[in-house]
């Protein structure tokens, strides 16, 4: 009996299988570009690894190719638009190792609401991706540039955005929160396109000037997901800042007497919401920060504590009203929640909420923010004044 | 065919365990939202209860299975249909689970293998432990397999605490109240009250004293770790997303990112939910083949498994009903399982066997 059993799943189990797939068969999906096609429906772009070229190992020479190569196709929606590419793809595309979304400006504009289902359904691909808003273009011509220092340009991407301190991967995850939710409307970072020496032509291909991807701030969307415009890479710190997700930030000072810098390493926000009588909320956000003064071009001598301590007062005032600014420019030329300041009513005073959900929109742009900022300047750096200055120059 | 304390712990715990992660986080995420963690203590506190009343039945008669002493209860007409009830809930069960077995590894894992394959598969496997092992077997296999779902559930959650945002666990109640809550609690209560097949389990037991403190420890266990993984998901993803995921828990596996190469650890959490959910079928097609067997005196009841077994590969394949497939946890498990099954027949039982056996011990006359 026993003998008959083992034989029997044996048979089973050892006959292979349907979806065996060798990794020759299949073609590596990196990013996925969302752009309008002329007929309303979506045109997706795919960045696509040739895995002959991508081999790091076996001594010089050998791979010199380009590490990927661009495909794209027309259709209803995604997967009709896949199917039109598979046409002319000969490995079935997989998306197990996507990493970035790239959305058209165009498409952004027209809203996105209707368009990006797939990535929640499809079992092969993770939440955690990162999303971007291309600033004055296409993602068919996003994906199309190489990057020199990274065989996959996504992967260039993705640590731009993490070494510039924003959201990173957790972007998408971010979005899809903030579309469910009433007290946040929902924002995407944006990219662009630029070259590697600012102000010159970019050279072809392989070129010391080639083209390159710039992170260009974020894109605010509202309610119905649909982009209403552009906050610069200053703002979208600012804004991450006051939300938390800020990692890291340099400010610096501008002075007639010579620029000071400080790069922020520990950064934290707190928001405290008041009310005033009538109900009607009022923010104090507080900013702290500590860092290290990386940059002092004036003769102030920095080993002088009273020195240090006006500096600090410098560095937050700057930080205060750049803050400031921001909101301000958020909630007048937006008006706008973005930074998620009724999510925080929701979750420390959600009866107060209850009544004050229904008219956000219209109550948020006339809501009182106030910014506190907090920065510590904790290490100077490997001299005291500037090395430059007589010591007759030197303020202490 | 003998079981142990140890290995009713441990049956219990896996039996529970990787289904309530899979299936119950969304549905309770519905209706209790970042509440989850309320829903799910309540769950657990009453589904050791519905164990507890479970086996303190069983204990009554240790020797024996319910379908002999729920007839010697409650007499033969109505012990016969209470059995029958059961053996309703094990068969549709079976068919159930191995329909969601099939969907699932074909969305996650064999988009293209057919899902008569995997039916077959589980089937041949279900016939090979239960005729060669008996419960004896099953439970030697849960003294394995439990440990390896407990190590990989810690392990994910451990993974994926560097993506907790505390926020999401804010307003605590005011956006939800007494009823979501409760309403949520009903849906993985449901599931933990599947303990109640310790009715048929107790007289397997080598010293059936032990059995309480196996099962109502591998109950606890098991609701304990569910609730942590739900917190865990809540932490991640928020209620709102998490409640439109089909397996939130499973998406949370897949967002793990560690250092950018500790990733698509998914395949750990489908590992986790396969072995568990070998271990239903088997105890429920254990439990379908032996009660049938004793309820129509059937000698030996492994001749049974013949007949049993296309029946369910069957029922899996061939009844083509979104119902079965998508409703049949929400409606037939939650409103008529958990309040008769679960609840009702287990404490209607302990109440006559206890009054009967006060009336039996009470000298005759007084």
């Amino acid at each position: 009996m026993k003998k008959v059993f083992s034989l029997l799943i044996c048979l089973v189990i050892l006959t292979g299988c349907w979806d065996r797939k060798e990794l020759n068969e299949r073609s590596i999906w990196l990013a996925t570009g969302w752009d309008v096609a002329e007929d309303g429906g979506v045109e997706i772009s795919g960045q696509i690894v040739i895995p002959a070229n991508v081999q790091t190992q076996g001594g010089g020479g050998g791979a010199t190719g380009q590490g990927f190569f661009a495909i794209s196709a027309k259709g209803k929606d995604v997967r009709d638009a896949l199917q039109n590419m598979q046409a002319k793809l000969p490995r079935e595309a997989f998306f197990g190792q996507r990493r970035v979304i790239f959305l058209g400006e165009e498409l952004a504009k027209r809203g996105v609401k209707d368009k990006l289902d797939i990535n929640g359904r499809s079992a092969d691909v993770s939440l955690r991706t990162d999303i971007f808003v291309i600033k004055g273009g296409t993602a068919k011509e996003i994906i199309t540039i190489a990057n020199p220092l990274e065989k996959s340009p996504v992967i260039a991407t993705l640590k731009e955005h993490q070494e510039s301190g924003g959201r990173g991967d957790t972007a998408y995850l971010n979005f899809l929160t903030a579309a469910n939710r009433d007290g946040i409307t929902p924002s995407i970072p944006s990219i662009e396109i630029t070259k590697s020496l600012e102000g010159k032509a970019a050279g072809k291909e392989k070129s010391p000037n080639p083209k390159l991807l710039r992170l260009a701030g974020v894109s605010v969307f509202d309610k119905q997901l649909k982009m209403k415009g552009f906050l610069n890479n200053e703002e979208n710190r600012n804004i991450l800042w006051v939300m938390g997700f800020l990692k890291k930030m340099t400010i610096t000072i501008k002075d007639g007497g010579g620029d000071k810098s400080i790069d922020l390493r520990s950064i934290r926000s707190k928001i405290k919401p008041t009310f005033d009588k009538n109900g009607k909320p009022s923010f104090t956000v507080t900013l702290t920060g500590e860092g290290a003064l990386t940059e002092n071009n004036s003769g102030l001598d920095v080993t002088y504590a009273d020195n240090l301590r006006r500096l600090e007062k410098e560095f937050s005032k700057q930080a205060q009203d750049h803050v400031q600014q921001t909101i301000n420019k958020v909630q007048k030329e937006y008006r706008l929640d973005i930074l998620g300041l009724g999510e925080i009513l929701h979750r420390h005073h959600p009866n107060r909420w209850k009544k004050l959900k229904t008219n956000w929109d219209q109550t948020f742009p006339g809501t009182t923010i106030t910014v506190q900022a907090k920065i510590k300047v904790k290490q100077i750096g490997m001299s005291g004044p500037s090395l430059l200055y007589r010591e007759s120059e030197i303020k202490k | 065919m003998k079981l142990s304390g140890l290995q009713i712990f441990w049956l219990m715990y896996t039996f529970q365990t990787g289904n309530i992660i899979l299936l119950t986080i969304s549905p309770v995420m519905k209706d209790a939202k970042q509440d989850v963690w309320i829903a799910y203590l309540i769950a657990s506190v009453l589904g050791v209860l519905i164990v507890y009343i479970a086996v303190k039945t069983a204990l009554q008669n240790p020797s024996q299975t319910l379908i002999v002493f729920s007839k010697r209860i409650l007499g033969k007409w109505l012990g016969t249909v209470i059995v029958l009830v059961y053996l309703v809930q094990w068969y549709s069960v079976i068919g159930n689970i191995l329909r969601e077995f099939a969907d699932f590894t074909i969305t996650v894992l064999l988009p293209r293998t057919p899902s008569w394959v995997l039916l077959l598969t589980m089937v041949l496997l279900l016939v090979y432990i239960t005729y060669i092992g008996g419960i004896e077997g099953i439970g030697r296999c849960c003294e394995v397999f439990g440990p390896i779902i407990m190590f990989s559930v810690v392990m994910l959650v451990i993974f994926s605490m560097k993506d907790f945002n505390a926020a999401n666990l804010l307003p605590v109640f005011t956006d939800t109240g007494v009823v979501p809550i409760l309403n949520g609690a009903l849906t993985p209560l449901a599931f933990l009250g599947e303990s109640v097949i310790m009715l048929m389990l107790v007289s397997f037991t080598d010293k059936p004293d032990k059995a309480l403190k196996g099962a109502v420890w591998g109950i606890t266990l098991s609701a304990l770790t569910v609730t942590i993984v739900a917190v865990c998901v809540l932490l991640v993803f928020g209620p709102d997303i998490s409640a439109k995921l089909r397996h939130p828990s499973f998406d949370v596996t897949s967002y793990i990112s560690i250092l950018g190469f500790i990733q698509n650890l998914e395949i750990i959490a489908v590992l986790v939910w396969i072995l568990s959910v070998f271990v239903k079928l088997s105890l429920y097609f254990f439990a379908a083949n032996y009660g049938t067997a004793q309820l129509f005196k059937v000698k030996n009841w492994r001749t049974l498994i013949w007949f049993t077994a296309p029946l369910f590969f069957c029922l899996a394949m061939f009844v083509p009903s979104h119902s079965y497939t998508f409703g049949y946890m929400k409606t037939y498990w939650v409103y008529y399982a958990l309040p008769i099954n679960m609840a009702g027949i287990p404490l209607l039982l302990l109440l006559v066997g206890s009054i009967r056996k006060k009336l039996a011990l009470a000298p005759p006359g007084q």
